[in-house]
């Protein structure tokens, strides 16, 4: 009597479960995908390998960083690095800023204030009339 | 002798913009023929650089620059980033009939190179800018898919994906090519 099939697959698995492709496998695969593109990219890569450009290139680009440097945009930074972002902010402005932070936060509790009276008189007046209806 | 670029970049991020030269001087070979191979243009390819490193420089002096890579992988970024932007205009903008400008900051260049990038350019036009980046910057700049994706900002399986992408449709032009070719002759 033979073996069940399902014993031979397990043998079959329990054999070739340590097979492991070469070291260069990775290597051999990545020259023949290289070889097989188009050659232009060998000839470019070869054609350009000892391009570089003049001095004039770095003088170019210093002036370019001196012009930012001195333009008014680059004095705020884009990102400030304080965690207190809104504190930072007022901290530039000074004085001006702090009177505009004190104004704006004096406005919002008027405001805060009226329409909380506002609800209360119209809850009032609402609960008035369902009382005047019953 | 090796210069440390992350110490000069903290100079820069100081005030000291003089600093940048040094920069510059340290990496401007490689990011040219990196910005060259990208654009397939060298005219373009000196303007998209120098608007590179002048980001560059308002990026250090913003202190966007945490120093965890190196400060050459970070530049090699912001130039692909560059390249990229203009390569996706020039899609927008269409084929351009205005004379290129000239040449400004070139060493030597051989008249073998400005074949090869003139040919390049024609053959990757038809590619989208993130497909032609992935295949310029492992099959030209030989980099591993690995530092492609660090330096494009993607999964590595994405590269792998653009990489098949590339070559497939590079495939189909070259057998179009063929035949029609082979049907005029």
């Amino acid at each position: 009597m033979g073996h069940h099939p399902e014993e031979d697959l397990a043998r079959l698995a329990a054999a070739t479960s340590d097979i492991e492709a070469p070291a260069d496998f990775t290597d051999r695969v990545m020259g023949l995908v290289r070889e097989a593109d188009h050659p232009i990219f060998a000839q470019v890569a070869r054609a350009t390998r000892d391009l570089e450009p003049s001095a004039a290139l770095a003088d170019s680009v210093m002036r370019g960083v001196r012009e930012t440097d001195r333009s008014p945009a680059s004095d705020i930074k884009s990102k400030p690095t304080s965690k207190v972002v809104w504190l930072d902010g007022i901290t530039r402005g000074g004085v001006g800023a702090v009177l505009i932070a004190a104004a704006v936060a004096a406005g919002c509790v008027l405001f805060a204030s009226y329409t909380e009276g506002d609800l209360d008189a119209h809850v009032i007046a609402t609960v008035d009339s369902v009382e005047a209806g019953e | 002798m090796s210069v440390d670029l992350r110490l000069v970049a903290t100079r820069v991020a100081k005030g000291d913009v003089e600093a940048f030269r040094q920069i510059v001087d340290h990496t401007r070979a490689p990011l040219y023929r990196l910005a060259v191979r990208l654009i397939g243009d060298i005219a373009e390819a000196e303007d998209v650089l120098q608007d590179a490193y002048v980001s560059a420089f308002k990026a250090l002096s913003d202190q966007r620059y945490d120093g965890r890579s190196k400060l050459e992988t970070w530049l090699y970024r912001i130039v692909t980033n560059a390249c990229l932007d203009a390569l996706r205009k020039r899609r927008t903008r269409g084929p351009t009939t205005e004379l290129k400008t000239d040449i400004a900051f070139e060493g030597h260049v051989h008249a073998e190179a400005r074949v090869a990038l003139v040919e390049l350019d024609a053959l990757l036009s038809q590619l989208s800018p993130q497909d032609r980046a992935a295949i310029i910057l492992v099959a030209v700049e030989g980099l591993t898919v690995k530092a492609a994706a660090d330096v494009m900002e993607c999964s590595e399986g994405a590269v792998e994906q653009r990489l098949v992408r590339a070559r497939s449709n590079l495939r189909s032009m070259r057998q179009e090519g063929k035949a029609s070719d082979g049907s005029s002759s």
